[in-house]
């Protein structure tokens, strides 16, 4: 469980935007609840939601952590809940006022969502323009890495300077950029990491231009992405209101907040899962993660200059130790195998060995004990004791001729 | 529609939240009383019998004298602990085999730390679940053993039974994933069965990350059905507050869900590359070590279980076995759930141990 908490790093924006996807949508529906008619629930409900939130509170602070991990969820998700019917809305409002103005429930419902579809889509981009200069990401980026390497980079900040002279604003030169960017940084402030320990300057400056556009590659994607929750959290809500829509023609009404949320509840993961499977969620969402891998690697790569410098061990060089160990564990095993399969066959040899071995002293005793018996009684020899004995003798001929 | 179409009732609506906080306020009281030690889960008896790295053998007490002679062996996923297969005593598959005279054996593979990093899938296959396999037959005097493969680990016990067809007597597969490129699954989707070279890059993963965090994948299998395992269950949980019983076994599944080990990174690298991106099992293209992996090795009797509901492994997935395992004794089984509600549902639970003890009987 070690990596559990440092892999969210690089991929919290992944994570933020599925979380905040629920979110908007979940809040976003209560507070169309939040302004219907005959609304004698707001200071119930808040009071309730305080109720609730105090409650889990007590919980979180329980021993067992099992019941404390579940109530940080629990809450998570009964914080829309809270949220949603705290603050007024309005949207009801204005879908509302369309509709009793004369306008047909479903382009009032229409363009409820294209407003949010601006507000939560078009924002991203937005921000993604406005800061496509280079300084601005240089900014942005600076601020990123600060978390990482906080006692190395504080000269880098202002190295804003020369970045602003050499960008164009042209986001796909940034790369060429940044190399001219370091050219000019090394010629300033590159000094501050000649030392010999951090080796080729030229070198490390590559490391720099790489992460820089790994981040930038990375600050893309994720914005792409959260396009893709946004426009699939809007598409949640559009279809639930269209269900509204029909239960009204139908005639039927809604009378609870139970009854507020089922439309919901209905259509938002079948539409969910359909956008899921598409395509382009499938490329966006591979395309953030590679994004965000890569930039993990160029981060890394820096990092490890660093701690060389500082005589630390790298990932890198701890990787190296684990994979040796695992070859000489992997051989340890293949040749406690061999040998306990050796020595298996060896005590099986030598049980069969030792079994002929027996089985051939104990012919001889029975002979030997035989000879006896026939010598005490002085009874004449058989043909075969003949045999034995001149055999016998012959051998001890034999052993006398080699002395 | 008009607006009052919606006509929330306010004496409806102040009930709805005074019941709600009579709910919450009983809640309150009966989570006072729980402790960790309450929502224990692998409740069943077992001995520890083999231990290799990480990994642990666990035999289960046998609970009635007269127990079937060969003994099963449970091989579950890597992605989550295997308790899941005993997580309550009135929800457990392993107890409810035991009381029908089955021997129960099931490896635990630990939680993989940073030196685990390098594990290959051959370790895992051709080392741990063959070593298992071994100890069990010495154990019990048996050439052959009945081997249990639950989803991912399923899919390891069809590697393993096609390279050493010879040590397996029977082979159950339950909510395997077979044919990866099921379109249907999100999960083949997102690991790029459709996309192609514009899917997820599982290199710079492993080489990024080194194993792969539970808590990351735990994340996506969230995603998969994002309102009804991040919000929907939360809101119904009120309704069981006042209920210390379902609040427990509410807890114990909490408890399952969030705890996924780390996966090595080099075994994740292939299973990913391999089975998801490449598809290679129905090719008989999978490499373990130095072997493919052909599933037309599989002559045991062969029993598939299923989920008809599955969002995880998708029904087709499973059910393409039959087709590439060319074996004459398959058997196959499916219950209206999903994947999940295999191990805990009402109607699994009473209908799915007589159903493999009996086919192992036959």
């Amino acid at each position: 469980m070690e990596n559990s908490k440092i892999w969210s790093d690089p991929l919290e924006n992944v994570v933020r935007a599925w979380t905040d996807a629920q979110k908007t949508v979940w809040e976003k529906w209560f507070e169309l609840a939040k302004e219907a008619p005959a609304a004698a629930q707001p200071a119930s409900a808040a009071q309730w939601g305080k109720l609730a939130h105090d409650a889990f509170e007590t919980w979180i602070s329980s021993d067992a952590l099992t019941a404390k991990e579940a109530a940080e969820r629990l809450i998570a998700s009964q914080e829309a809940w809270r949220r949603s019917l705290d603050l007024a809305t309005e949207a009801w409002k204005a879908i509302a006022a369309k509709m009793e103005s004369g306008e047909d429930w479903q382009s009032a419902v229409t363009r409820y969502i294209e407003g949010l579809r601006d507000e939560l889509i078009h924002s991203p981009e937005r921000l993604l323009h406005s800061t496509e200069k280079l300084t601005e990401l240089w900014r942005l980026y600076v601020a990123e890495f600060l978390k990482l390497a906080q006692p190395w980079v504080a000269g880098w900040q202002k190295a804003e300077t020369h970045f602003q002279a050499a960008a164009t604003g042209n986001r796909s030169a940034l790369v060429e950029l940044s190399r001219l960017y370091w050219d000019s940084f090394d010629q300033t402030f590159g000094r501050l990491i000649q030392s010999p320990g951090l080796g080729s300057t030229r070198e490390l400056n590559d490391k720099f231009a790489k992460i820089f556009a790994a981040w930038q590659e990375w600050r893309e994607a994720s914005t792409e992405y959260y396009v893709i929750m946004a426009e699939a959290a809007t598409r949640v809500l559009e279809r639930a209101l269209q269900e509204i829509g029909s239960i009204a023609e139908r005639g039927e009404t809604i009378q609870s907040l139970r009854q507020w949320a089922q439309p919901f509840e209905k259509v938002a993961d079948p539409v969910l899962t359909e956008i899921f499977a598409s395509d382009k969620f499938v490329q966006a969402q591979a395309r953030v993660l590679n994004a965000a891998m890569a930039y993990w690697l160029c981060r890394r790569e820096i990092v490890e200059e660093f701690l060389k410098f500082s005589d630390m061990p790298t990932r890198s060089e701890v990787d190296e130790i684990h994979q040796t160990l695992y070859e000489q564990r992997k051989e340890i095993k293949a040749l406690k195998k061999v040998l306990t399969e050796s020595i298996a066959v060896m005590q099986k040899m030598s049980s069969t060995i030792s079994d002929a071995k027996n089985q051939h002293a104990a012919q001889s005793d029975i002979e030997g004990t035989r000879l006896q018996e026939n010598q005490a009684k002085d009874e004449p020899f058989s043909d075969q004791d003949d045999k034995i004995i001149s055999k016998q003798k012959k051998r001890q001929r034999n052993r006398d001729a080699k002395r | 529609m008009s607006p009052s179409s919606i006509k929330f009732n306010p004496e409806q609506t102040v009930q709805e939240l005074v019941e709600l906080n009579r709910k919450v306020l009983n809640g309150i009281e009966t989570l006072g009383r729980i402790r960790e030690e309450d929502i224990q889960v692998g409740v069943s008896a077992k001995e520890a019998v083999y231990r290799e790295d990480k990994v642990i053998l666990y035999h289960y007490t046998p609970l009635v004298e007269q127990r079937f002679p060969i003994p099963l062996l449970v091989v579950y996923a890597l992605v989550n602990r295997p308790y899941m297969v005993d997580i309550q005593e009135d929800r457990s598959l392993i107890r409810k085999l035991l009381n029908l005279g089955i021997d129960v054996y099931l490896i635990d593979w630990g939680y993989p730390s940073r030196g685990d990093r390098w594990l290959t899938l051959e370790d895992y296959i051709n080392g741990y679940i063959n070593n298992c396999v071994d100890f069990v037959g010495d154990r019990h005097g048996l050439d052959k053993i009945n081997v249990l493969g639950i989803c991912q680990g399923g899919t390891f016990s069809l590697c393993y039974a096609s390279l050493n067809p010879e040590k397996v007597q029977k082979l159950i597969t339950m909510v395997t994933p077979v044919d990866f490129h099921v379109q249907d699954g999100l999960l083949n989707r997102w690991s790029g069965c459709s996309v192609g070279a514009q899917s997820v890059n599982i290199d710079l993963m492993v080489d990024a990350l080194g194993n792969i965090p539970g808590s990351f994948l735990n994340a996506g299998y969230l995603m998969l059905k994002p309102y009804l395992l991040g919000v929907q269950k939360y809101l119904d949980v009120i309704d069981l507050m006042d209920n210390e019983t379902e609040l427990r076994n509410f807890l114990r599944m909490e408890k399952w869900i969030f705890d996924s080990p780390d996966q090595a990174g080099e075994a994740f690298r292939q299973f990913m590359k391999d089975f998801y991106q490449g598809n290679k099992l129905i090719k008989g293209e999978v490499k373990i070590g130095n072997k493919n992996v052909d599933l037309r090795n599989i002559r045991m009797p062969l029993l598939n279980i299923y989920a008809e509901q599955d969002h995880l492994v998708p029904p087709a997935s499973s059910l393409a076995l039959e087709k590439f395992c060319a074996n004459r004794d398959y058997t196959v089984l499916s219950f209206p759930t999903g994947h999940i509600g295999m191990y805990v549902s009402g109607k699994v639970q009473r209908d799915l141990p007589p159903a493999i003890a009996t086919w192992l009987r036959r």
